[in-house]
């Protein structure tokens, strides 16, 4: 948690520096890294890859640069953080977490649903991202960064999201036609 | 305690065992409280620990996700905890996350606090625990509580034991008065049999023993004692009536033998009496038989022709005339024993003068005697004496109305006494021999004076004064 609150104050010396990317991305990236310490994974569900948090970004946006800038970063449990910009062709199913961008470019309820089974923790950005099927989805309320959590779709793919995460979380439940 | 001293034992017992028991009870009572105030705080401080330490925990996630909403609904949990006053979540760089304040409550800086601990307020007790996810610190949470409930209890305890207190103590009255009898009771019948005895001195009563304790054996030496006083009454009343007895006796003897003092005594006075009247009898017959001795030489002097032989006559009728006088006075005196001398010089010289026919305005007589009392055997030779040389001086130291004085003297001179008589007349003719005379009177006055032991001078003055000296002790009582 130091090492988000530290995050937090290099990207806001990032921000003084110009660095052109809006603190409401920057926050989203920090909240991004922090959802690690509050999902647990199935111990055979993680990549092989131990001692690596993936995070794969589907699509463009400021989000995503702001992600890259915690390339690196050195997790809790010493594991680093590494960021992957995924396209189409890529295993969707080889991450920790799929980050959905603003303007993903893919068509997002078909992904959510091909990775439904699957031990990753979706988030996303836009307004219909929990009812497609997405676990987390990042909103803006009172100009702060809220989030609302699908908790049937993590439960679906195995993850379990700690009830202090949910409590502060808007819980809502997938539409009616999926 | 100065005021209990004098209070009886009862009431001694009653307030030791009552005062025991309240100290005892009291200082319980004290101790309890004192106790649980501590376990009060101490548990408070781990009740407010454990709080802070799950609401820490719930809101770590809302610290990180930056939620302060959540963290007040979190901290707000607390004040289901009445004693909870304040509660907030602070931030590591020291900015106010969340705020929990009861509407009570002063609102207080929390800025001392911000370090983890327990804090010791006057009014209360403010723990500060760290809020940690994982092993990383993201905030502190500061939890005020005020100890205004563990004094309510507290009081709540104050009152409980104040309750029993006197409950106990009432109780503990109550049991007093039944047990210090138990004391008490023997010691007080003590007490009373002692007061009897000491009242009515009656040593037959005795105390009763009750129990077998040192009380037991306080009544057993007391009636041991008194035992043996009685023991020594008896024999002291019997050695009193003995002595009684004795002093009875004794005292009859004494009034026996007074009595017989007494009769003895009077007796002895009666047959003085007695004696003294035969005395003065003697006296009186022996002087009346000299007044008739002398009457008859008057009657015979009448039948004298003779004037040698009536001279003769009348002169010794002068004497027993004298010795007469000595009779007399002795048994006009009170003392028969003695007679003063004086009067009776005075009175033989007035008889010389009037027998001789002075004339008493050519001579004087003077006598000058001090109180000399004398035995008879005495009186009666130095009367003569004086008789005759009186005589003598009257008859022979005036002729033809010779003018003079005579002087008749009876002095004390150191371990004799002096009689003299003196005239201022002729004097003894020159063939008068004074110590081998030729007449009677001197003859007697020279055998008299031997007769007494004593010295006869002429002196050498003018006219004649003879001076007799006898020794002071035949004027001594007893010396007959």
């Amino acid at each position: 948690m130091f090492l988000i609150g530290l995050s937090i104050g290099v990207m806001a010396k990032a921000q003084e520096a110009s660095s052109g990317i809006p603190l409401e991305n920057r926050i989203k990236a920090a909240f991004l890294v922090e959802l690690f310490s509050y999902v647990d994974w199935p111990a055979d569900a993680v990549p092989a890859s131990g001692d690596r948090f993936v995070v794969g970004v589907v699509g463009e946006g400021p989000t995503l640069l702001a992600l890259l800038d915690l390339r690196g970063l050195e997790m809790e449990d010493n594991r680093r953080l590494v960021v992957k910009r995924l396209t189409e062709a890529v295993d969707f199913g080889s991450c920790h977490m799929l980050f959905f961008s603003e303007d993903p470019g893919v068509d997002v309820g078909r992904v959510l649903a091909e990775i439904a089974d699957k031990a990753v923790l979706t988030v996303g950005e836009t307004g219909d991202f929990t009812r497609l099927g997405g676990m987390v989805r990042f909103y803006l309320a009172a100009d702060r960064v809220r989030f609302e959590i699908n908790p049937e779709a993590s439960r679906t793919a195995g993850l379990r999201i700690s009830s202090r995460l949910l409590r502060l979380a808007k819980i809502t439940r997938m539409s009616g036609d999926r | 305690m100065p005021g209990l001293k004098d209070v009886s034992i009862r009431q001694k017992l009653r307030a030791v065992i009552v005062l025991t028991s309240a100290v005892a009870l009291l200082l319980a009572c004290v101790s309890f409280m004192g106790y649980a105030l501590v376990t009060a705080r101490s548990q408070l401080v781990r009740e407010l620990q454990s709080m802070a330490d799950i609401v820490g925990l719930n809101s770590a996630a809302a610290i990180v996700f930056m939620d302060p909403e959540s963290a007040r609904e979190t901290l707000s949990a607390l004040g289901a905890d009445s004693r909870v006053q304040d509660a907030w979540i602070i931030e590591t760089d020291g900015r106010l996350f969340a705020e929990y304040r009861r509407r009570s409550s002063e609102p207080r800086s929390f800025d001392r606090y911000l370090s983890p601990g327990v804090y010791r307020e006057k009014d209360g007790m403010i723990v500060s625990r760290p809020i940690l996810t994982g092993d990383e610190q993201v905030g502190v949470i500061v939890v005020s509580a005020d100890l205004g409930h563990a004094y309510r209890s507290l009081k709540r305890y104050g009152v409980i034991a104040g309750w029993v207190l006197g409950v106990s103590l009432a109780v503990a009255f109550a049991l007093s008065t039944r047990l210090e009898r138990l004391i008490s009771r023997p010691l007080l019948h003590l007490t009373e049999t002692a007061a009897k005895i000491s009242s009515h001195g009656d040593y037959s009563a005795r105390a009763e023993r009750e129990s077998d304790d040192e009380i037991g054996q306080l009544i057993d030496s007391f009636n041991e004692m008194l035992g043996e006083i009685e023991e020594r009454d008896v024999v002291l009343q019997e050695v009193n009536e003995r002595l009684e007895d004795r002093v009875q006796e004794r005292t009859e003897e004494l009034e026996r033998e007074v009595q017989v003092r007494a009769r003895t005594e009077s007796d002895l006075r009666t047959s003085l009496e007695e004696k003294d009247v035969l005395l003065k009898e003697i006296h009186h017959r022996v002087k009346n038989n000299l007044q008739v001795i002398s009457s008859l030489l008057n009657l015979q002097a009448t039948h004298v022709d003779n004037e040698q032989a009536k001279r003769a006559l009348t002169t010794s009728q002068d004497r027993l005339r004298s010795i007469a006088l000595v009779h007399e006075m002795f048994y006009q005196s009170e003392d028969l024993a003695r007679i003063d001398l004086g009067p009776y010089l005075r009175s033989t010289t007035s008889y010389l003068l009037s027998a001789y026919g002075v004339d008493l305005e050519k001579v004087q007589v003077e006598v000058d005697c001090s109180p000399m009392n004398v035995v008879i055997d005495t009186a009666i030779p130095l009367g003569l004496i004086a008789h005759e040389l009186t005589s003598n001086a009257l008859k022979y130291a005036f002729p033809e109305g010779r003018r003079g004085v005579v002087r008749v003297e009876l002095q004390k001179r150191g371990d004799s006494v002096e009689l003299s008589v003196a005239d201022d007349g002729v004097g003894l003719p020159d063939h008068v021999r004074w110590d081998r005379p030729s007449s009677l009177g001197l003859q007697l006055v020279n055998s008299l004076t031997r007769q007494l032991r004593g010295k006869i001078e002429l002196k050498p003055e003018e006219g004649t004064c003879f001076s007799v000296r006898i020794h002071a002790g035949l004027f001594k009582a007893g010396d007959r």
